[in-house]
């Protein structure tokens, strides 16, 4: 039973940080119409960049996290222009693969030019890993519970904006018809950026989350988190915000039980193996597109 | 010939037939990620085949093209009908799924890998030999009602549909085919390397065939045979300090060729010139 109860509070902290990536990569595609693998890759661009300003500036968290934040926000909107002629032609699949060469890119940057590729550590004062309760041999550690909760305040922030806002209606108007939002004059562009910088702030956050639950990060991270996401977002059903916060958070808890009960490296193995089921059985997702 | 030009010549035919595994589904607008999975199926059988029953090595290579495609009809079945995007990461997972399952078979010797896989005896024209059949099969499915149903889907599923046209059967055949391939291609890359492991059968793979695929073009066959040996030979020749950026620069020429040229170097407006400024050279030949 402590077993168990170690695994879910490890599968819940994870899952919430697969919830938050789901939503800015949603996000996206609800909005601009953009398959962002790289998204990913953004996120763990923006840990690096915290790890490097921790390190310039002597372990201060008041500098490492916004610039976190601030990295994420940038490389974000920065892709966007490159996007924007597919995006005209509404060629998905296409987005995809130039996504990929932007993946590429990152990565090369991270193996290559940071840390000689080596993985990066955050410091105590960042991942602390002390615990605030404890049940038997399962503990929930102060990272997990700043990233469990920091998640619900996320995602809570971004629905308000979603659903109580003037610019939240522009994104559900685009993501229902860019055709007929851009009839009512909402401008397509401007909002589109917006999106960007939106999901690029979402991922800030969850590169301070990740960087204080998994104390490291390393450049292969950007690829397993993309990978995941991405079949997150299919599990749930493309576009599918609330579906995505769900399954993320499924994803998360099977992957850490998996972890907790079965052999060697079954755990991406049930992830996928859960996600082709899925794509196989009811491609649309279990909870439908929204696309 | 010197061993590493005869391994880069064996490694391009790979490529080009791991991107025209990749080039036939995408055919039909299936981002078809297994050619990976297939080919790790394909290397893993005939490595396993020649060393545990002393199969020959032609006899495992066409083994090992079934295996590849057996693999690739199973999930097949239910990928067949899915769209574009769907299919990519359904067939991403596939690669992970089989990775883990053979890192924990131990009789195919887990994570460490399989070793001690003998060589081919005529390596180069083995492999030529398997890359001209490919081709001659890709070209007659190109020129086929199959391949010109697969073309129509492209451009819409729906309309393509209501012509009558099998959606199902169309995806299902191409996805076959193209497990068929990468099961020869991984049965050369076994028999090249001399041993085979999960790790090997990654993620890697795919970031070399992409820009193959979508540099050289994704609308006709050629551009995996033009781009496969510049892009794959590039980095080998190049500096290490340059070589090095090899991602930077795969990446970027991406980027920029989805954004300027999404159809690719080799379009099949330029596969038409070539063919018409042939033809004119061979008439200006006979006429001195």
């Amino acid at each position: 039973m402590e077993v168990f109860l170690a695994q879910l509070i490890n599968g819940l902290a994870v899952g919430s940080m697969y919830a938050l990536v789901v939503t800015g990569f949603n996000l996206l595609l609800l909005v601009s119409g953009v398959v962002q693998y790289a998204y990913a890759h953004i996120v763990v661009i923006g840990m690096y960049a915290a790890w490097v300003v921790l390190r310039a500036t002597g372990d201060n968290l008041l500098l490492g996290i916004p610039a976190a934040v601030l990295c994420s926000t940038v490389m974000s909107i920065l892709t966007e222009p490159l996007f924007r002629p597919l995006v005209k032609k509404r060629a998905i699949n296409q987005t995809f693969v130039m996504s990929i060469g932007i993946a590429m890119i990152l990565t090369h940057i991270m193996a290559k030019h940071i840390h000689d590729g080596m993985p990066v550590g955050f410091p105590e004062s960042l991942s602390d890993q002390a615990a605030v309760v404890q049940f038997g041999i399962a503990a929930v550690s102060k990272g997990q519970f700043y990233t469990f909760f920091g998640t619900i305040i996320a995602v809570c922030a971004f629905l308000y904006l979603l659903y109580r806002t003037m610019t939240g209606r522009a994104f559900r108007a685009m993501a229902q018809s860019p055709f007929v939002a851009r009839l009512l004059g909402i401008p397509i562009t401007k909002m589109g950026l917006l999106s960007y910088g939106i999901a690029g702030l979402l991922g800030g956050v969850t590169a301070v989350f990740l960087a204080v639950t998994m104390g490291s990060a390393y450049p292969a991270l950007g690829d397993s988190l993309g990978i995941k996401v991405i079949a997150t977002v299919l599990f749930a059903g493309l576009g599918n915000l609330k579906g995505g916060l769900i399954c993320g958070l499924i994803l998360g808890i099977a992957e850490g039980l998996t972890v907790g009960y079965l052999p060697g490296q079954w755990s991406n193995a049930v992830a996928f193996g859960m996600i082709m089921i899925v794509v196989m059985v009811k491609p649309e997702g279990i909870f439908g597109i929204r696309v | 010939m010197a061993l590493p030009v005869l391994n880069y010549f064996i490694f391009c035919i790979i490529f080009i037939l791991l991107s025209w595994a990749v080039y036939l589904p995408y055919r039909c607008g299936q981002l078809y990620l297994a050619p990976i999975y297939c080919m790790c199926a394909g290397a893993y059988f005939g490595a396993y085949a020649v060393t545990a029953w002393d199969w020959p090595v032609a006899l495992a290579i066409l083994a090992s093209t079934f295996v590849g495609a057996l693999f690739a009809f199973f999930p097949a079945i239910g990928l067949r009908k899915a769209p574009g995007f769907a299919t990519a990461i359904a067939s991403m997972a596939l690669i992970f799924i089989l990775q883990t399952v053979i890192m924990n078979l131990k009789f195919v010797g887990g994570s460490a890998g399989y070793f001690g896989i003998p060589p081919m005896d005529y390596p180069l024209i083995t492999s030529l030999t398997v890359l001209v059949i490919a081709g001659i099969i890709i070209y007659r499915v190109d020129h086929s009602r199959l391949g010109r149903a697969a073309e129509l889907l492209f451009y819409g599923r729906e309309e393509v549909g209501c012509f009558g046209v099998n959606i199902a059967w169309v995806g299902m055949i191409l996805q076959v085919l193209s497990g068929g391939l990468s099961g020869a291609a991984g049965a050369l890359f076994a028999f090249t390397v001399g041993s085979v492991f999960p790790a090997a059968f990654g993620f890697s793979f795919l970031l070399i065939i992409f820009p193959i695929v979508f540099i050289g073009g994704n609308f006709t066959m050629w551009g995996a045979v033009f781009f496969a040996p510049i892009l794959w030979g590039i980095p080998l020749i190049l500096p290490e300090a340059i070589a090095e950026w090899k991602d930077v620069i795969f990446g970027t020429l991406l980027i920029c060729i989805l954004i300027f040229r999404p159809e690719g170097v080799v379009s099949k407006q330029v596969v038409r010139s070539i063919g018409i400024g042939i033809q004119l050279l061979v008439r200006i030949n006979k006429e001195h």
